[in-house]
């Protein structure tokens, strides 16, 4: 006997802002008949391929501090530089430039969401297949 | 263009005890051909059949506050309460009980891990299919409002 992952919930100050910002970085789609609208409280976007969902949930705590779980992103088509530049215009920040840390090409960048959760963007797989 | 996300990486004192901990917790298991030994720094774990991975990484600096991301488990056969059951047995400690919340056998139970992660447990699908739709119930770690 085991459990499943159903989804993983980021606290946030803004559900419906959080979860809009995030389904154009994953590709990721409201639930089918249950879509988030703006003062949502709870808002879950979900891959419409594997089903995999993150659930925002407003809190009345902020953030402080980094936080000890973070998704690290590989972009589905193109290279990491491509989605990162992607990511940055859609209003990532960059908390930590990590590139070339191995060597030319390597690692990722540490970057941040509207409201300052930390995740990082790596290379794709086909970078990493190439590097090898 | 979009991103998939390749792993959920749980910063934390101890990666490959914390691993071992959670690979029976949810049925995971280490990397084909890159098993993880005590001592290594980063472990890696994933679903064997969705290949859904997590990414345990030693961080210098403790935990001090709740943890803004967490897990929402649900059991794959069974009962909440009898997967309640084996998580404690486990040595998972209970946070919160929220059970009841929604009405008679509703909600969830906010568990730590050995390192304190929060994480929560909610009904089986079979347990949601006889009850309240899952969507009423939103999981959180908060403390209600």
């Amino acid at each position: 006997m085991t459990s499943f992952i159903s989804h993983t919930t980021i606290d946030c100050a803004d559900a419906y802002a959080l979860s809009e910002w995030w389904k154009p970085v994953l590709g990721y789609v409201d639930l089918d008949g249950d879509p988030n609208l703006p003062g949502h409280e709870e808002c879950m976007i979900r891959d419409p391929e594997t089903d995999h969902q993150l659930l925002f949930i407003e809190v009345p705590d902020t953030k402080a501090g980094k936080n000890r779980i973070h998704f690290d992103l590989r972009p589905r088509e193109g290279t990491r530089d491509e989605e990162l530049e992607r990511l940055l215009a859609h209003g990532a920040s960059v908390v930590e430039d990590h590139r070339g840390k191995y060597g030319p090409g390597t690692a990722w960048v540490v970057l941040a969401d509207p409201e300052g959760n930390e995740f990082c963007i790596l290379r794709s797989q086909a970078e990493v297949d190439a590097q090898q | 263009m979009t991103s998939l996300i390749s792993h959920t990486t749980i910063d934390c004192a101890d990666a490959y005890a914390l691993s071992e901990w959670w690979k029976p917790v949810l049925g995971f298991v280490d990397l084909d051909g890159d098993p993880n030994l005590p001592g290594h720094e980063e472990c890696m774990i994933r679903d064997p059949e969705t290949l859904q991975s997590l990414l345990l990484v030693e961080v210098p600096e403790v935990k001090t506050v709740k943890n803004r991301l967490h897990l929402d488990l649900c059991p794959r056969e069974g009962t909440r309460e009898q997967e309640l059951e084996r998580l404690q047995a486990h040595g998972a400690t209970v946070v919160a009980d929220e059970r009841g919340r929604y009405g008679p056998g509703t909600a969830w139970v906010v568990l730590a891990d050995p390192e304190g992660n929060e994480f929560c447990l909610l009904r089986s699908p079979a347990e949601v299919d006889l009850g309240p739709p899952l969507s009423t119930q939103p999981c959180t770690t908060s403390t209600p409002r």
